[in-house]
């Protein structure tokens, strides 16, 4: 019986060790991991380190998730708000399949740039805990805001947020 | 011996053992994934079932022990 508890005891910790988090994540005040993506809507690609000196809202999205589905209008009026001098709206599409990350776009119109990636290395190397998953990143790169999912009750706080930090009102 | 092997062969087994991160689930958000996929379907065959087994409040909301349902 003692090896077969050794072995299990083994095989459980193993287990656990495989499903820690990434200790890489990008959390507040932690530079934002650089990338370079293609756009979806436009045949050109976009890297994060050449919008330095910008704010950036960065959005993690996928046409399978509802949230995003009621999170796009809202994006649509925080760009509206605040226009793109101040604020450059990013979202990146994490759909295996192009098509079906075109085919939201149809449905649900995006003021914002949009971005594909499908191998998971940029949620990856974010440390996405949820879907949507959004980024406030200011001018030097770091992220100084980070917000899981989205709900409709949320909305006009997290709006309110993001201008006051921007505005440098508030400390995130 | 028969140990090392089991822990080999243990090991080997590991691959499968990962987590789903969240940007992956967008085979497990399909409506057919779902584990009640008709939840008029299900209502249904719950009230067939509560009223065949005579026990009403027998499936997941009972009552606070008051015998008012």
């Amino acid at each position: 019986m003692r090896p077969l508890t050794g072995i299990l005891t083994y095989l459980f910790s193993a287990c656990l060790l495989l499903s820690l988090p990434p200790a890489h994540a990008a959390t507040a005040y932690h530079q934002a991991p650089d990338f370079t993506l293609t756009r979806l809507n436009a045949n050109e690609s976009l890297t994060l380190s050449n919008l330095t000196g910008q704010w950036v809202y960065l959005d993690f999205w996928a046409s399978w998730c509802a949230p995003c589905r009621k999170s796009f209008p809202w994006m649509n009026h925080l760009a509206s708000q605040v226009g793109t001098d101040t604020l450059q709206i990013i979202a990146i599409g994490v759909d295996n399949n192009q098509k079906d990350a075109l085919q939201f776009l149809n449905k649900h119109q995006a003021n914002f740039i949009t971005l594909w990636d499908a191998s998971g290395v940029t949620p990856s190397a974010y440390g996405v805990k949820a879907m949507p998953s959004s980024y406030l990143i200011d001018p030097k790169g770091n992220v100084r805001l980070v917000h899981l999912g989205f709900r409709a009750s949320e909305k006009d706080a997290l709006e309110k947020k993001i201008l006051s930090i921007i505005a440098g009102k508030e400390e995130s | 011996m028969k140990a090392i092997i089991t822990i080999l062969l243990g090991t080997l087994l590991l691959s499968a053992c990962t987590t789903v991160e969240p940007w992956e689930r967008g085979i497990l958000a399909r409506d057919d994934m779902a584990l009640d996929f008709d939840a008029s379907m299900s209502g249904l065959q719950q009230q067939v079932y509560i009223s065949k087994e005579a026990a009403s409040g027998s499936a997941g909301l009972g009552g606070g022990g008051c015998g008012c349902n």
